[in-house]
């Protein structure tokens, strides 16, 4: 091995465990990722196969057939292919939906056929065998809280609250709530209550069940064989046809298609069918790790780089020494190199532990807190093997620049003590070009990529002008720094107060380099943060303005005939009502070209207090001489003629079925009551989807009228908001570290740097306190610089990135600076700043003021 | 001024050899102007000590014939080999192989040992060290108990003892010292003289020591005296004495 190599390992030490930390926990964000995202993509097949159930072909409806239409996979089409030669068993499986109770709490439920052949695993209890008996999932069990022995109860249909047709028989009958006892608890999730029931029991169900599907064993041998499956798939295919008159069509994965209604699909065809449609969503959710990986990385990668110029430049001497006696440049370099590689891999290797222990615990996390039961995390190849060589490229790569400066060290700076401060070098033309032109390219880049939202302009010029910054730096942060020490200092050459200020001034312009790397450390971490913060806020902003353009009520509660009494507990009992008005309707007749329907009309008074308070958007209320109008309540038409005027109609989507509002001045002459009036309801804004559900189910018991479309669709926004705020939350703290990391570093070279300035500045009288004093503010100026610097780059990525992610026509992008973060974030960087200088200080403080003064 | 003799020098080559020197830096007022037209030759096998008062270019002479620095006319040879006009890379061969180092401070990579320290030429590249020489030389300068230690664990004497030892084991065609003696003590500079003068009467050594100290001059076998980038004086045998009186002489 490189002697040289071998004596700077030795010597790096602990500058170099920063190094070895950052290129860490670069490769454990990327090895995590890789990893989950294999879990994930094995859970969707995993998932897809439990669909299947152990079936070898499956007869279903294809995509946009209609359920209600002829053919469909029943009882009557699996009589026929129970006969097929080489079929065991051909099952047809119902399917319903229905409003119920699960433990005593209203709930939505899914009611399937449980196939014979199922190979979802019992979790607990036993398979229903009675027709008074259920199986759950396990979600819905943990979610609703039930177990074996605990009762179902399933209504009958109610067209109002359910929108689903009713077959003619069970209307007449009436037969009342259906009761299942639950027998077991079988391993699955979905977004629904689930329950499985024997045949016998579906029978029993008040709803009607739809045919979904019919599942077909092969016999024997055959069961599971590939080949034996695309045969009898042929026979099935043209058994249906020539029992339905249609023709064949082969479609894919999608199986063979009989006509426009059925379809016959090997178990496998359904796996790949199902991952297509989902490889879209793990391509997205690989992309946007990859892209977060590559941030990861590219932050290690400047924190390596600066590491390796700090150790570089407190290596000067030695390295002169080992020209002066020999070692070429050659040498030198690949010393550096390899120490680099010896780094990366050391890095890369504790990375990659790191990012398999991060992406167990994830694993375990996604089932207990987000009730999202993933594969276990395996170790693949491409996340061990591609994500540590990453690291060690990456590592190696960013030591090329600082290993180049090593071999320009001249042996003559080994011969005496260097003596004053050399003037230091300008800027190179070659620097400053570069630098012009990737700040100049980066950011038109930027903007362009924002306002024509193309994300990859947007994100690629983000990063060049970022570089471009970063290497422009040494133009204008020094100023910038001795300009904030100037006005701190205030005017008075020879004001006590304004010493330290003006010493800091001093020294960013006589070490405009020390002062440079120290605040791009923290730079780094500001933008970071503050464009993932104010992104997200501003999507969030943009999100909600949209909903409030769109939905400017969060809920109607109609309740004619109900008590309004009952409604008020149930709302009030909720817990999720921050706002609510009784607005007292009208019964009126309205007429509409040749029809007239009974309509409630409502004129709730646009100025007043509580109709703000309780609408998200006032100015969607109606002018005078115009009317809103719900949708599906009259025939097609412009005008509307209601008690006798004439008014142009306005379609609103938000307002309940039936359900007509006025302007006030239209509204003369109208009897209203609040009998026939309706309830608006606002809901806090981080409602959950959950909770959303049951207090609409626990409503309709009351009432028939309740609109929550637009508090729906924000609850499901709602996780993916505060999925990207545990991610700023996480890139916050990984921030703060990379940033104590970086000024740490340069900061204790300082130290190496300075000695002798503390020591003239004690010998010359200044106190203790007053030269770690000096550090410490010095660290804090810089921080100021890189805290607006970063901030005003945060918010132009974190708008351009927001605004090329989505498409100017759905969502128009609004600025969004969340002052309480970003003070959060200001707090945070002082902090570090003052942190790093801490030992610095301290250590600068102690200097003699002899010591420093003679040489070395 | 004295007397030069050139006896020796019609016998064998010179070890060390300036012709026609010339180095300036800087211009207008600051400009310097170190070395004037300096010619100089240095036996084989003989310790010379270069004087002179500040700025009178004795370390840039030193800087040019060691091939750290380049003049700007005249020619430096080591050997037979001129060095002046070399590649950067021949030149760091040449001083690996050819020439051996002992400065006034900071002379070992503080990361290594001092065996790895003195073995560190070889290392990089050059002759592989004779073992035997090695343990004769470390033996001879009492190094032998203090191989494993790091520099910051050994004395100021102890350092430049370690600096002596890699010199003399890649066995050069020349050492240069470089104000050996000026972070010492009377003692231990004393002993450190004693090393470089063993050097060239037992190893048979060239040494080259620049030194503005003229009792550290008196015991090399010559002394220049250096003044305003030309040579201003050569005595064969200095005493202080002698040496003193020269010294006054150029910076009167």
């Amino acid at each position: 091995m490189n002697p040289i190599a071998t004596a700077n390992l030795r010597s790096g030490g602990r500058r170099l465990f920063a190094a070895g930390a950052a290129v860490a926990v670069a490769v454990a964000f990327v090895v995590a990722a890789l990893l989950m995202v294999d879990s994930f993509s094995r859970t969707m097949r995993v998932q897809a196969q439990a669909e299947t159930a152990g079936a070898d072909l499956v007869v279903s409806l294809q995509d946009g057939a209609d359920p209600a239409g002829d053919p469909v996979p029943d009882e009557a089409l699996a009589q026929r292919l129970q006969d097929q030669p080489g079929v065991a068993s051909a099952q047809a499986l119902r399917n319903a939906y229905a409003e119920g109770e699960l433990g005593g709490q209203p709930a939505m439920l899914r009611l399937s056929e449980h196939p014979g052949h199922s190979t979802s695993p019992l979790v607990s209890g036993a398979l229903p065998h009675a027709a008074g008996e259920a199986v759950l999932t396990e979600d819905t069990a943990r979610v609703y809280g039930i177990g074996p022995g605990d009762e179902i109860v399933v209504e009958a249909a109610d067209p109002a609250v359910t929108g689903q047709p009713v077959a003619p028989e069970t209307q007449q009958d009436d037969p009342g709530p259906a009761r299942y006892i639950v027998s077991g608890i079988v391993e699955g999730s979905s977004p629904y209550a689930r329950a499985y029931l024997t045949p016998a029991g579906m029978d029993r169900l008040p709803v009607e069940a739809w045919p979904e599907s019919i599942r077909i064993v092969l016999d024997g041998e055959a069961h599971g064989d590939p080949a034996a499956q695309t045969a009898v798939q042929q026979d099935v295919a043209a058994v249906l046809a020539a029992a339905t008159g249609q023709e064949i069509a082969a479609m894919g994965v999608q199986g063979t298609g009989i006509g426009e209604q059925l379809r016959v699909q090997t178990g496998e065809q359904i796996v790949e069918a199902r991952m297509q449609d989902l490889t879209g969503q793990a391509n997205v959710l690989a992309g946007v790790l990859a892209a977060f990986g590559a941030v990861a990385l590219f932050v290690a990668a400047l924190v390596i780089a600066n590491t390796f110029q700090v150790l570089v430049a407190s290596r000067t001497r030695t390295l002169a020494l080992l020209r002066a006696i020999g070692a070429a440049r050659r040498q030198l370099r690949s010393a550096m190199l390899l120490e680099g590689l010896v780094l990366g891999a050391l890095g890369s290797i504790a990375g990659a532990l790191l990012g398999y222990l991060a992406a167990l615990g994830l694993g375990l996390a996604a089932g207990r807190f987000w009730q999202f039961e993933l594969e276990p995390v395996a170790p693949t190849f491409a996340a061990f093997v591609a994500g540590p060589a990453v690291g060690v490229l990456m590592t190696v790569a960013a030591c090329l620049l600082p290993a180049h400066r090593a071999t320009t060290v001249t042996p003559m700076a080994a011969l005496r003590p260097a003596d004053v401060e050399p003037a230091r070098r300008r800027v190179s033309w070659l620097r400053l070009s570069a630098g012009v032109l990737l700040t100049a390219g980066g950011f038109a880049a930027t903007v362009l990529g924002g306002m024509r939202h193309e994300m990859l302009p947007a994100a690629g010029g983000a990063i060049a002008g970022f570089l471009g910054v970063l290497v422009l730096g040494r133009l204008f942060i020094p100023p910038m720094v001795r300009a904030l020490g100037l006005l701190l200092a205030g005017p008075g050459r020879f004001s006590r107060r304004g010493a330290l200020p003006r010493l800091v001034a001093q020294n960013a312009r006589q070490v405009p380099g020390r002062t440079t790397a120290t605040t791009s450390a923290l730079l780094i971490g500001v933008t970071l943060v503050s464009t993932m913060t104010i992104g997200a806020a501003s999507a969030q902003a943009s999100l909600e303005r949209e909903l409030a353009q769109r939905l400017p009520l969060d809920m109607a509660v109609g309740f004619a005939g109900a008590d309004a009494g009952d409604v008020s507990r149930v709302l009030d009992g909720s817990g999720l009502v921050t706002a609510e008005v009784l607005l007292p309707g009208a019964a009126e007749e309205a007429r509409s070209g040749e029809t007239q329907v009974p309509v409630t009309v409502l004129a709730p008074e646009p100025g007043a207090a509580e109709t703000a308070q309780v609408m998200r958007r006032t100015t969607a209320l109606p002018d005078p001489g115009t009317a809103l109008v719900a949708p599906a309540t009259l025939q097609e038409g412009d005008e509307v003629e209601l008690a006798g005027r004439v008014l142009d109609v306005e379609p609103a989507g938000w307002l309940p079925a039936g359900t007509i509002v006025l302007n006030p001045a239209d509204a003369a002459g109208l009897s209203f009551s609040e009998d026939a009036g309706q309830l608006w309801v606002r809901v806090p804004d981080d409602a959950g989807s959950g909770e959303l559900g049951r207090l609409t189910a626990q409503l309709g018991e009351h009432t028939e009228v309740v609109v929550a479309e637009a508090t729906l669709l924000r609850a499901s926004y709602a996780p993916l908001i505060d999925t990207v705020l545990l991610v700023v939350l996480a890139l916050l703290g990984a921030a703060v570290v990379v940033a104590v990391i970086g000024i740490g570093n340069t900061l204790s070279l300082s130290v190496f740097e300075r000695r002798r300035e503390a020591a003239l500045l004690r010998a010359v009288g200044m106190s203790r306190g007053g030269v770690g004093g000096l550090i410490t503010l010095e660290a804090v100026l810089m921080a100021v610089v890189a805290l607006v610097l970063g901030l005003a780059a945060g918010a132009l990525f974190g708008w351009a990135g927001i605004s090329s992610v989505f498409q100017a026509e759905a969502v128009p992008v609004v600025l969004a600076v969340p002052w309480d973060r970003v003070a959060m974030i200001g707090v945070a960087a002082l902090g570090a700043a003052a942190l790093a200088s801490l030992l610095p200080a301290r250590a600068l403080s102690r200097t003699s003021p002899a010591a420093g003064l003679s040489v070395d | 001024m004295t007397t030069t003799t050139t006896g020796s020098r019609a016998l064998t080559a010179p070890a060390v050899r300036a012709v026609a020197l010339e180095k300036s830096y800087g211009d207008g007022d600051a400009a310097v102007r170190p070395l004037r037209g300096l010619s100089i030759d240095f036996d084989a096998g003989r310790f010379t000590a270069v004087m002179g008062p500040s700025g009178s270019g004795k370390s840039t002479l030193m800087h040019v014939l060691a091939g750290l620095d380049a003049p700007d006319a005249g020619q430096a040879f080591i050997g037979r080999r001129e060095i002046t006009g070399l590649p950067e890379k021949q030149l760091t061969r040449i001083r690996r192989d050819h020439i051996g180092f002992i400065f006034q401070a900071y002379n070992l990579v503080p990361s290594m040992t001092a065996e790895e320290n003195i073995l560190l030429p070889g290392r990089l590249g050059g002759a592989r060290a004779d073992r035997g020489l090695f343990r004769e030389i470390t033996g001879r300068l009492g190094l032998s108990a203090r191989l494993g230690h790091r520099p910051f664990e050994l004395s100021g004497g102890q350092q430049q003892r370690v600096a002596v030892a890699r010199a003399l084991v890649s066995r050069p065609d020349v050492i240069f010292a470089d104000e050996p003696t000026g972070n010492l003590d009377q003692a231990t500079g004393a002993e450190v003289l004693g090393l470089l003068r063993a050097a060239v009467d037992e190893y048979d050594q060239t040494v080259i020591m620049v030194t503005h100290d003229v009792q550290a001059a008196s015991l090399a076998d010559r002394a220049v005296l250096l003044a305003d980038g030309a040579l201003a004086g050569d005595l064969q045998a200095p005493d202080a004495g002698r040496l003193a009186a020269a010294m006054l002489e150029v910076t009167r």
